[in-house]
């Protein structure tokens, strides 16, 4: 081996020591940057003659655990759903209040009962019922309060979808992008290193928005899926997010998934081929903030809605529905007659009744005056079990209806004969000996303030119409009622309404039997709810006080927004744990950074040795020969 | 906003730094508030009982309120209460005392005292607490009892007790002060004197009820007749020394009074006596004793016992059944004269005429067995035998029939039968009506005298239903023209109920009570008809007369039993009181218990948290030493 080729082979020493010099000092130097990746010089020796070799840097390799990656982005995803849930959920406890303060539910409707107590002892005192009728408006007025910020952070979840599906766009749009110019380039290449840096930052921010399923083909392509299998990359195509909004929505305004009915912003991802998907409709993200805002939307925040809309519609017609126990018909067949005179839409006739196996199962006849709801829709094993019919098509269409409805209930409906009024229904058993006809009784809205009946309409819907439950095609009254819930502008006018309840005869004063009855029907009287507010079931739907069913439904609010933060605690926890096993690998330890500038400072120190000491070499040999 | 390119804070070390200072911060918040939290998600899995006994507390404390407020009215109708007792007992006191001396006006001291008792009474009878008059009954704005003023003098539209007592009293005595009693003028026969009623059915005046004699030789015909009567013969037989003639009356208090006079052959006749005719054995030819001047001299002496009857003890007991026509609410409902089916001469129906058959005493047409009668709604069926509750044989009597009524009435005064006139007695007289389901019945009722039906009262109060009042025969329905003196709701149903409050779920007290309950009303109605009473200061029977009305004061006032006394009300509302302290006794300790569990789900232990916030800084100091020292530790300071 020649001089030359020593001089040669510590020149390339040289230029691999400053190669690896300038890697180093990138690293350092984007030690901080995020998403940055550190990076390892691939040097290799090539042969040169006979002796020795000389080295070449090729190019670069990124230190990078993929499986960690993979793992981190799904982790991100969850963290992104569980931190929204928790933190609207969290803002929807502060819609509740405070505890024991005032402004919440509770104590509002504590105060009212407190004060229709107060009525009965001062037996009608003017000033009572004035104090009666404000804590009834401040009971309406909470319940709308309540109602508006839920509603508020439904519009807010609202808007975070549209803010979201951008932000998703840019990741989407960025890494469609950066596939495309990474189509020339060598996977080794510096700069195809720093480009990858930047595409899976894009793809760990999409994954906070969505849950992805990434996948990295020979050329260096990223295609991206979401766990239902939509693409959302491929190659150099994004598919887009677009959300149209619906502005301010109300608790009328429901997700349908027929977009003319629908009342909230849509959502949908149009694919690279240009067909479109409704994202809500098709469940086409399980994870991820957008998945979040879609369920908190959609659902919880409905549900939320659901109970106070549940308590305002079960405190009116508590107040305001007058049950009237049916005439026994001594039979055979033996069973009851039930006048249905006077009955508002949504009032209801309810009849107990022992099967063929000896169960014991309910019916309730709702007054539904609109054919476009019907029939009405029942779980399976409801029970209660609703049917629509209209109370003033005659006795026997309605008949006729009930028992096309009913077919294998051994019940016998008919017009009941004279001298039953026109519109007495009778209900028997079938006279086979197989159904027993417990109990039928109808009820009523009451809508007179002076009917010479305990019952009034105290609270109504919005101040004049009354609340009846009505059902309609475009949906049951009690869907937000409690924004609109008010009491009687009547009422509020004239407050001795409270204990006067005829006026001919006077209610003479003193009388406390309307204050009485008030107190006692949202103290002591049980009564059913609706399945729909997250509390019982369609077969044993959750039956109590209104102060038992607050109570119940204030818990399962308080734990749901417990559990949630804790999810997201939790889910933190681990993200961060993922992050710091990834970062242990890929991000830049300064400490192996320094050891490695003292080698290539060494190195670089021995090969300009090499080469000084051949220059002195080659010294020696020219003076030797002149 | 958080600066990403700084990695430092997405490490776990940094997390957890984060974490112990948002804990930091939410127990200082603790701290400050002693609450675990702000929001019902924080306060923890028990949150759910803390709703529940937050309603409790809030019932419980309704309940106090209810329970002080109530206090504070029973206190204050207890104080009432027992003033009136004192009113009581000072108007006793006085009208018991003998001193009859009166004044320029007519009455006496004790009469004086009682008038201005009378106005104190109603004014405690008007006692109000907040807005509220606790004697009124549900009526609890109206003001309790009229003014004292209005109700003794009236008003200018409508009489006072003073005019009724004075109509009263006209009506009593009669034009000719004989208290309506007739002396047949002349005699019938020379030998014997007749008294005799003036109208038939007429509630006023002196009562003939029995008359007796020990006259030797005499022969009393009566009570009997319509109008009654009775006469005494002395058939020509002049009576002895010391024989009696006794005749009872009744008043229309409902007093009875006898007057005796003995035959007496002493000279000056003494009082109460008449004299024997002695004849004159000094002159020839001696006279002999002659009974037809005896029977002169007791018609004399009749005359003279009746009239001081009439004007001492009758106008007495007219002043006090003024008093009751004015104050109490009670009425009768008086039948025609009947008679049976005895023949040829039918009598008069009596407690013993039986209902049905035919009998000779027996009513005709009678009840048949299917018959019912409806009392107050109350439904009176007649069986054929084995009656039980409300029912009756057909073959019972009269007086069956009026006790049955009587029961279903609850009156406190019986009903009378007296020479073929039914007297059907109720405290009510507004809810008294007696009707007769068939036409059987209708026509069995017409039989006993009640031909209109329903069978009715004259509603009180009860007035001279006409004028001159003297000649008046009939009591009518005067609340167009006199004072009410209760103003307060008088409904059905015990006072007490007219103001209940709930103390606790299940508990509720009554505590209500009305001027015109019995103990009450009869106090007032003595103290202001012995206050209101005058007589003449100079007159013959004046001091009798008070000295009579005393006696009956006296009486009234005192409690007597069965009947509702002012500490009767008392009790009650004691009662009441009990009842709420042992309610309160209860919610004391229920509402230590239920703040307890609020406590235990919601507050924060001050202890607690200080102690957290401690180990808190201890590991907080720590991370941060930790992480400085783990940040030294790098290559690049040694280079």
């Amino acid at each position: 081996m020649g001089l030359s080729s020593a001089l040669a082979s510590a020149m390339s020493g040289l230029r691999a020591n400053q190669a690896a010099l300038s890697i180093v000092s990138s690293n350092v130097a984007n030690s901080q940057t995020p998403g940055y990746v550190a990076q390892t010089p691939n040097q290799i020796e090539v042969t040169t003659g006979d002796f020795g070799s000389t080295a070449k840097t090729t190019g670069v390799s990124r230190d990078i655990d993929s499986y960690v990656q993979n793992q981190l982005r799904t982790e991100t995803g969850g963290s992104g759903y569980a931190d929204q849930m928790a933190n609207i959920l969290k803002q929807l406890q502060n819609v509740y209040g405070t505890p024991g303060n005032s402004g919440t539910l509770e104590t509002a409707l504590n105060n009212f009962t407190s004060s229709l107590q107060a009525l009965s002892t001062s037996a009608g005192s003017s000033s009572a019922q004035t104090v009666a009728v404000s804590a009834a408006q401040a009971l309406a007025t909470q319940l709308n309060v309540t109602t508006k910020g839920i509603q508020s952070l439904r519009s807010n979840v609202e808007q975070d979808l549209g803010t979201s599906s951008q932000a998703a766009n840019a990741a989407l749009n960025q890494i469609a992008d950066i596939n495309t110019k990474l189509q020339g380039l060598a996977s080794t290449d510096p700069s195809a290193a720093t480009l990858m840096d930047q595409r899976d930052q894009a793809i760990n921010s999409l994954s906070k928005y969505v849950d992805v399923r990434v996948t990295t083909d020979g050329s260096n392509q990223t295609n991206i899926y979401t766990t239902t299998g939509i693409q959302l990359v491929g190659a150099g195509l994004a598919s887009q997010f677009s959300f149209t909004s619906a502005g301010a929505l109300g608790a009328t305004s429901l997700y349908n998934i027929d977009p003319a009915k629908s009342g909230v912003g849509a959502l949908t991802i149009k694919l690279p081929n240009g067909s479109s998907i409704d994202v809500a409709g098709n469940n086409v993200v399980s994870s991820g903030q957008i998945a979040a805002d879609l369920k908190l939307r959609d659902q919880t925040l409905v549900q939320a809605q659901n109970q106070v809309d549940q308590l305002a519609a079960t405190m009116s017609s508590a107040l305001s529905d007058k049950t009237t126990a049916g005439t026994p018909v001594s039979g055979p067949p033996t069973g009851f007659d039930i006048d249905l005179a006077g009955a508002q839409p949504g009032n209801t006739v309810n009849i107990t009744y022992t099967d063929s196996t000896n169960t014991q199962r309910q019916i309730t006849l709702v007054n539904v005056t609109d054919p476009a709801a019907l029939p009405l829709q029942n779980a399976t094993n409801a029970n209660p079990m609703q049917i629509g019919v209209n109370f003033s098509s005659g006795m026997g269409a309605i008949a006729s209806a009930l028992n096309t409805a009913l077919p294998g209930s051994h019940l016998s409906f008919s017009a009941a004969p004279s001298p039953a009024t026109a519109t007495t229904l009778r209900v028997t058993d079938d006279n086979s000996g197989l159904a027993k006809v417990n109990s039928a009784s109808s009820s009523k809205t009451i809508s007179s303030l002076t009917s010479g009946s305990p019952q009034l309409p105290l609270f109504t819907d919005g101040g004049q119409a009354l609340y009846t439950g009505a059902i309609t095609a475009s949906g049951s009254q009690m869907t937000g009622l409690a924004g609109r819930i008010a009491v009687n502008t009547q009422l509020s006018t004239d407050p001795t309404r409270l204990s006067v309840y005829s006026t001919s005869p006077v209610t003479p004063t003193g009388d406390t039997t309307r204050s009485d009855y008030l107190y006692s029907q949202l103290t002591n009287t049980v009564f059913s709810y609706s399945p729909q507010t997250g509390l019982g079931s369609a077969s044993q739907p959750f039956t109590g006080s209104v102060s038992n069913y607050l109570q119940q439904f204030l818990s399962v609010q308080a734990n749901a927004s417990t559990q949630a933060t804790a999810l997201q605690q939790g889910q933190s926890v681990v993200v961060s744990t993922l992050q710091a096993k990834f970062n242990s690998t890929s991000s830049v330890n300064l400490d192996s950074e320094m050891s490695n500038l003292i080698q290539l400072q060494n190195a670089y120190a021995a090969n300009a040795h090499v080469m000084s000491v051949v220059q002195s070499m080659m010294n020696t040999l020219i003076q030797a020969q002149g | 906003m958080s600066i990403s390119s700084i990695n430092y804070g997405s490490s776990v070390l940094g997390a957890q730094i984060r974490n112990i200072n948002q804990q930091l911060t939410d127990l200082s918040t603790q701290l400050s508030t002693g609450k675990l939290s702000q929001n019902y998600s924080g306060m923890g899995t028990n949150e759910g009982f803390a709703i529940a006994s937050r309603a409790q507390l809030s019932n419980i404390a309704a309940y106090t309120d209810t329970i002080t407020n109530v206090n504070v009215n029973i206190n204050l109708a207890n104080t009432a209460l027992q003033s009136l007792t004192t009113i009581r007992n000072t108007v006793q006191t006085g009208s018991a005392t003998s001193s009859q001396d009166l004044n320029v006006n007519g009455q006496t001291v004790a009469q004086n005292t009682a008038a201005a008792q009378f106005g104190s009474m109603v004014g405690v009878l008007n006692t109000q607490s907040g807005n509220r008059y606790l004697f009124s009954g549900t009526a609890y704005n109206t003001q309790s009892v009229a003014n004292a003023g209005d109700i003794i003098n009236g008003t200018t539209t409508q009489a006072g007790l003073k005019t009724v007592m004075a109509e009263r009293q006209a009506a009593d005595l009669g034009a000719n002060g004989m208290g309506r009693l007739v002396l047949a003028t002349p005699q019938p026969t020379p030998s014997s004197v007749q008294v005799s009623e003036d109208v038939a059915g007429s509630p006023f005046g002196l009562k003939i009820a029995a008359v007796s004699s020990t006259l030797t030789g005499a022969t009393v015909t009566g009570p009997s007749g319509s109008p009654v009567s009775f006469s005494v013969d002395l058939n020509g037989v002049n009576p002895k020394n010391g024989d009696k003639l006794s005749v009872q009356f009744t008043l229309p208090d409902g007093s009875t009074e006898q007057i005796d006079l003995t035959a007496s052959s002493a000279t000056p006749t003494p009082v109460g006596s008449f004299a024997i005719d002695p004849g004159n054995p000094n002159v020839v030819p001696v006279v002999p004793p002659d009974p037809n001047i005896t029977a002169s001299n007791l018609n004399t002496a009749l005359n003279t016992a009746i009239k001081k009857l009439a004007n001492t003890s009758l106008v007495a007991a007219s002043a006090v059944a003024a008093g009751d026509n004015f104050f109490n609410t009670d009425g009768s409902a008086i039948g025609a004269n009947k008679t049976n089916q005895a023949t040829p001469t039918p009598a008069p129906i009596s407690g013993t005429t039986a209902l049905s058959g035919t009998a000779p005493d027996s009513i005709s047409p009678g009840f048949s067995v299917g018959d019912t009668i409806t009392v107050n709604g109350t439904t009176l069926s007649f069986v054929a035998s084995g009656a039980t509750g409300n029912q009756i044989n057909v073959t019972d009597s009269i007086q069956t029939l009026m006790s049955k009524i009587d029961s279903i009435t609850g009156t406190s005064r019986s009903s009378t039968i007296r020479v073929g006139s039914i007297t059907i007695n109720t405290d009510d007289a507004a809810s008294l009506s007696i009707s007769g389901s068939s036409p059987g019945a209708t026509a069995a009722l017409g039989a006993l005298g009640f031909s209109s039906t329903p069978i009715t009262a004259a509603q009180p109060p009860l007035r001279v239903g006409s004028s001159p009042a003297s000649s008046a025969t009939t009591l009518v329905n005067g609340s167009a023209t006199t004072v009410k003196w209760y103003t307060g709701n008088d409904g059905p149903g015990s006072a007490r109920s007219t103001a209940v409050a709930r103390v606790d779920d299940s508990v509720t007290v009554q505590y209500g009570a009305q001027a015109d309950e019995d103990a009450i009303r009869k106090q007032l109605q003595a103290i202001a008809v012995y206050g209101t009473f005058s007589t003449s200061p100079t007159g013959q029977y004046s001091g009798a007369t008070v000295a009579a009305l005393s006696l009956r004061t006296t009486q009234a006032l005192t409690p007597q039993p069965g009947q509702q006394k002012i500490e009767d009300i008392q009790t009650d509302i004691a009662m009441a009181q009990n009842t709420m302290k042992d309610a309160s006794t209860r919610q004391t300790q229920a509402k230590a218990q239920l703040q307890n569990i609020v406590d235990q789900a919601e507050s924060a232990s001050p202890d607690q948290v200080a102690s957290e916030i401690l180990s808190l800084q201890n590991a907080l100091q720590a991370s941060y030493q930790t992480t400085a020292n783990l940040a030294q530790l790098s290559l690049v300071k040694f280079l």
